[in-house]
């Protein structure tokens, strides 16, 4: 990105931020339904020195984490595996495209009941709503990216002597890295999504649980306190996973 | 002597979208012996089945009838005595220059002492020792093409098949590979079938030029090309360089029209 790019963008959340600094500290709001960035800046201290609902801040943080990565990584180890050998068998694919193809399109909130009903209210449903939220995309993605390999490339490797195992270890995987650094990158995104609506199960602590308590009580800025945070893990998050993306894939020359 | 390869009423058909019935003849009646140490071109309009007979030869399909013999042996499945320099660049994306090279040998189980020396020779062959730890994408059209060459090269392959290898490089890069090809012809000496729809390319190149026709795809006339090796750019202005490239490309296009 070139410098002007740079400056446009902090300059657009300068913005951001002075326009919400302008209307809530000259009262044009109600400081009860957005409160100002001192309130938040106060709201965090307190957060942090006396936590919430029971739990440290950094409990809530770290529980909602746990939650996020487990489903997540719970669906790239099952997920990346089913994928590449459904993109790779005919008769894999046509067993589990019908399975496939009728859950993946249902929001995996309208779950959410029957797996209370089912396993509870303990970490299991929390972690398993992410996991199969994330695990649909991740498969077919990688399916996906399994069979866009171009012929040449595997007729290339048959040339110089492969054999099946080694085709598919040594051409096939690392073929389609590009595909399945998209499905980590969009997993790690939908896990994150899914935290709030996860904890909505009877959590009694997590980023997304301290949200829902508080606005029911209307503790506004303790509601904000936590988007905000949870906005900046995502992006950080994000971040990281992008720079994995560049670094594993060096050889797309992006 | 046994001939390198050895194709005798060659017969290649596909069945239709539609039905068994419907069959396609893309090669028939295909007979060609290529003795070692040839270079031999096949030339022929688009679509007149040469690609397809290098996809039997190098094992990627199987003949539908008739025999396809390599050294003796029919030819079952793709292997590296059989290597193949593809017309669009495919190196593995993921790995140097040199990673690519030592790719074959290395998963065939051979000592790394050995290919290590068979890679530095043979890239150095084509020309591309400074760019050993380069990424594919970091190189060019004609370097990537040096690479592939270099990759079949390190199996010391018996016959060295080429589908138009250089067809998407400018003019003058062309050349450059021309000469280059040689220069590794004299090095190595090995078999090459090479397949053009360029008659000049095939003329340089080549002791025996293979015209084939269309519908169905077979060997309309062999040419045997009478410049002595090493050759230059110079015999491009010989008179039986003008005289053969015109009575080849008269010949393609009276057999294009006939297919009309």
């Amino acid at each position: 990105m070139s410098r002007q790019n740079n400056f446009l963008s902090l300059l657009s959340g300068f913005v951001l931020f002075a326009i919400w600094s302008f209307v809530t500290m000259t009262g044009m709001v109600d400081g009860t339904t957005l409160p100002s960035p001192v309130t938040l800046f106060h709201t965090i201290v307190d957060l942090a020195a006396n936590g919430y609902s029971g739990s440290t801040l950094w409990g809530h943080i770290g529980i909602s984490i746990f939650r996020a990565l487990s489903g997540f990584s719970l669906a790239i180890i099952i997920g990346v595996p089913l994928g590449l050998m459904i993109g790779r068998s005919k008769v894999l694919e046509s067993l589990t495209a019908p399975i496939i193809g009728f859950f993946r399109p249902i929001p995996p909130i309208a779950f959410i009941t029957l797996f209370v009903f089912y396993f509870g209210i303990g970490e299991g449903p929390k972690i398993g709503l992410i996991f199969m939220a994330c695990l649909w995309y991740v498969i077919l993605n990688c399916a996906e990216g399994v069979r866009n390999i171009p012929d040449l490339i595997i007729r290339a490797g048959e040339n110089i002597g492969l054999t099946r195992l080694q085709l598919f270890f040594k051409v096939i995987i690392p073929a389609s890295l590009p595909a399945i650094m998209t499905a980590v990158r969009a997993a790690s995104a939908i896990s994150w999504t899914l935290v709030v609506a996860s904890e909505l199960i009877g959590a009694q602590a997590g980023l997304g649980f301290m949200i829902l308590d508080s606005a029911q009580y209307f503790n506004i800025p303790v509601t904000y306190v936590g988007i905000i945070i949870i906005g900046f893990i995502g992006l950080l998050w994000e971040l990281v996973i992008a720079a994995i993306q560049r670094r594993v894939l060096h050889w797309q020359g992006k | 002597m046994t001939p390198i390869l050895e194709a005798k009423g060659l017969e290649k058909s596909f069945s239709g979208p539609n039905s068994k019935s419907d069959l396609m003849i893309a090669v028939q009646d295909f007979n060609l012996e290529i003795q070692p140490e040839e270079i031999v071109c096949i030339v022929g309009p688009s679509g007149c089945g040469k690609s397809t007979f290098l996809d039997m030869v190098a094992g990627f399909t199987q003949p539908t009838g008739g025999t396809l013999k390599v050294l003796g042996e029919d030819v079952k499945r793709p292997h590296p005595d059989r290597g193949v320099v593809f017309q669009q660049p495919v190196l593995f994306p993921w790995m140097s220059i040199h990673d690519n090279v030592v790719f074959g040998p290395k998963s065939r189980g051979i000592s790394a002492e050995k290919y290590e020396q068979d890679a530095a020779r043979v890239i150095k062959s084509v020309g591309l020792e400074k760019f050993r730890d380069h990424y594919p994408y970091q190189l060019s059209g004609g370097m990537k093409q040096r690479a592939q060459i270099a990759r079949v090269l390190v199996a010391s392959p018996k016959l060295i098949l080429m589908d138009e290898p250089f067809g998407a490089l400018d003019a003058q890069m062309r050349i450059n590979m021309h000469e280059l090809l040689i220069s590794v012809w004299e090095e190595y000496k090995p078999t090459i079938m090479f397949i053009t729809h360029d008659v000049e390319e095939a003329l340089f190149l080549a002791d025996r030029v293979v015209v084939m026709s269309h519908h169905p795809g077979t060997i309309a006339r062999i040419y045997d090309i009478p410049f002595e090796r090493p050759r230059t750019y110079g015999i491009t202005a010989d008179p039986r360089f003008a005289e053969l490239r015109g009575e080849i490309v008269e010949m393609l296009r009276a057999k294009t029209e006939e297919a009309f």
